[in-house]
């Protein structure tokens, strides 16, 4: 996905729903390379987790089509990024 | 109830405890127990049961920091509540993903991962299977009793369609864990075990309900060996409705705990036995009780045994110990205490071990640490009371729709 653009805030929200999600006790540790399922131990049911979590508490709705595999923080912000653009936009 | 079965192979000899098999020290087939674990309002382990039973005495205050809390603070009724003492479950599972599991979940979890310690592990089943460990994985398995599993769970996952902005904005993680099966299929993914697992609700019976499904499919050979026992949680949610429903029996507290047993099929006469026995033990739920002997006091045996003794056939005038559980119910103590008086008639009366002024009602894991009470009143306070005065033991329960069940277990030492 391309860089979208998302607000430094925003971001810090999907880290934080992330870590919390996947347990990340040192704040360090979940870094843009960090891969969710081999550094984390995220299994499909985290994922989901994860994805629903951006809903809820972001208020984005993200279609069916876009659940995806989601692996790392840039995938995840690109994700957000396009989905919260869209209804900010009134799409 | 949900039921997966992995034939345990048996290369074509007859079923050892085939009806009618002539010797049988017990008239329906018993099951060996070769280990226990158990956490309750006593305290975690055996040890500590019978020291709080020896002392006939409930905790004097409730500490704050055992009772199990809920999201948005829900407080708990006026009731006065046991909750499992000094239950840490990130000492037993680690501390990682323990965040996911409800509280049915981390009991069930952490007393099944303690019993397979106390028998040594998956190692430590062996026996006369592989060596590796690798065919023990399969032929064991998991059954736990259990009311509805984790009821808070259900409450909290329940409320969350309703007052989340959409119905559907539930937490996926949360669902897995309101299926009843959830604690039994957790215990066997976190060991792999790939044997039978099975979940059976009772209420109040579950614990003998649990015992006589896992004696049933042992003898039948769909499992070599099961962990075997019941769970109950106590939630602010669970206690709202007992306190609601006004079930309690007067002055009794609500409790919660979870006992789990290493039970294998007894070995036929002549037939070598596995590595470690302990007490043996037979339950059955509106039938004919059946046996289950207990495990032997102290440490289990490194090397087989090298001969057993001669079994004989168990009578009622063995039976020195009754292990009610009706005790919590209001109402139904009676029925219970005029139930062991036929059936003991008038010959010496067993003395009554009453578990629930001590550990609260604990619904459907009360037969199993009924149990688990027998067992540490005799393998932990061993002197007082010798196996030729207490040679077997019953375990009752009673439920409120008139379902009644009962086990027997016998001890090692007399068997």
């Amino acid at each position: 996905m391309s860089d979208a653009i998302i607000s430094e805030e925003l971001r810090a929200r999907v880290r934080a729903i992330v870590g919390d999600v996947l347990e990340v006790e040192d704040d360090g540790a979940l870094t843009d390379e960090s891969s969710f399922a081999d550094d984390f131990d995220a299994d499909s049911l985290l994922v989901i987790e994860i994805f629903s979590r951006f809903e809820r508490d972001l208020g984005i709705k993200i279609p069916q089509e876009d659940l995806t595999e989601l692996d790392d923080l840039p995938t995840a912000y690109a994700v957000v990024a396009k989905h919260s653009a869209g209804q900010v936009a009134g799409v | 109830m949900t039921l997966t079965t992995a034939p345990y192979r048996t290369d074509g000899a007859t079923d050892p405890w085939a009806p009618g098999r002539s010797g049988a020290p017990f008239p329906v087939a018993p099951v060996d127990l070769l280990g226990c674990a158990v956490h309750s309002a006593a305290g975690p382990g055996t040890a500590a049961l019978a020291t709080a039973l020896a002392d006939g005495r409930g905790p004097a205050a409730t500490d704050a920091a055992d009772r199990p809390t809920a999201p948005d603070d829900v407080p708990y009724p006026p009731l006065d509540v046991r909750p499992a003492a000094g239950f840490d479950p990130a000492a037993v599972l680690g501390r990682k993903g323990l965040a996911r599991l409800t509280r049915t979940d981390l009991l069930g979890l952490a007393t099944c991962t303690e019993a397979l310690e106390a028998v040594g592990g998956l190692a430590g089943l062996n026996g006369p299977a592989g060596a590796d460990g690798s065919d023990v994985a399969g032929e064991t398995g998991v059954v736990l009793g259990s009311s509805l599993g984790s009821a808070s769970a259900v409450a909290e996952f329940t409320r969350d369609t309703l007052v989340q902005e959409r119905p559907y904005l539930v937490n996926p993680s949360a669902f897995p864990s309101t299926l009843m099966n959830s604690a039994a299929s957790r215990a066997a993914i976190r060991h792999g075990l790939t044997g039978l697992n099975a979940t059976v609700s009772g209420g109040p019976l579950a614990s003998l309900h649990a015992l006589r499904y896992a004696r049933n499919a042992l003898v039948r050979g769909h499992a070599r060996q099961l962990l075997v026992g019941g769970v109950e949680e106590l939630s602010p949610h669970g206690a709202w409705a007992w306190h609601r429903a006004g079930a309690l029996a007067p002055d009794t507290a609500l409790g919660e705990g979870c006992a789990v047993f290493v039970a294998r099929a007894a070995p036929a006469p002549g037939e070598r036995p596995g590595p470690r026995r302990s007490p043996g033990c037979s339950p059955a739920t509106s039938g004919p009780p059946s046996p289950v002997r207990a495990p032997r006091r102290g440490p289990p045996a490194r090397r087989p045994r090298a001969r057993r003794p001669r079994p004989q056939r168990g009578r009622p005038g063995d039976v020195a110990v009754a292990a009610v559980g009706a005790a919590g119910r209001r109402g139904w103590a009676a029925v219970e205490e005029r139930g062991l008086r036929l059936a003991f008639g008038p010959g010496p009366e067993p003395l009554r071990l009453r578990v629930q002024p001590l550990l609260g009602e604990t619904h459907s894991a009360s037969g199993a640490l009924q149990l688990a009470a027998v067992l540490a009143r005799w393998q932990d306070v061993p002197t007082a009371r010798p196996a030729t005065a207490e040679r077997a033991a019953v375990i009752t329960s009673v439920g409120p729709d008139g379902s009644v069940g009962c086990a027997v277990v016998v001890r090692p030492e007399s068997a």
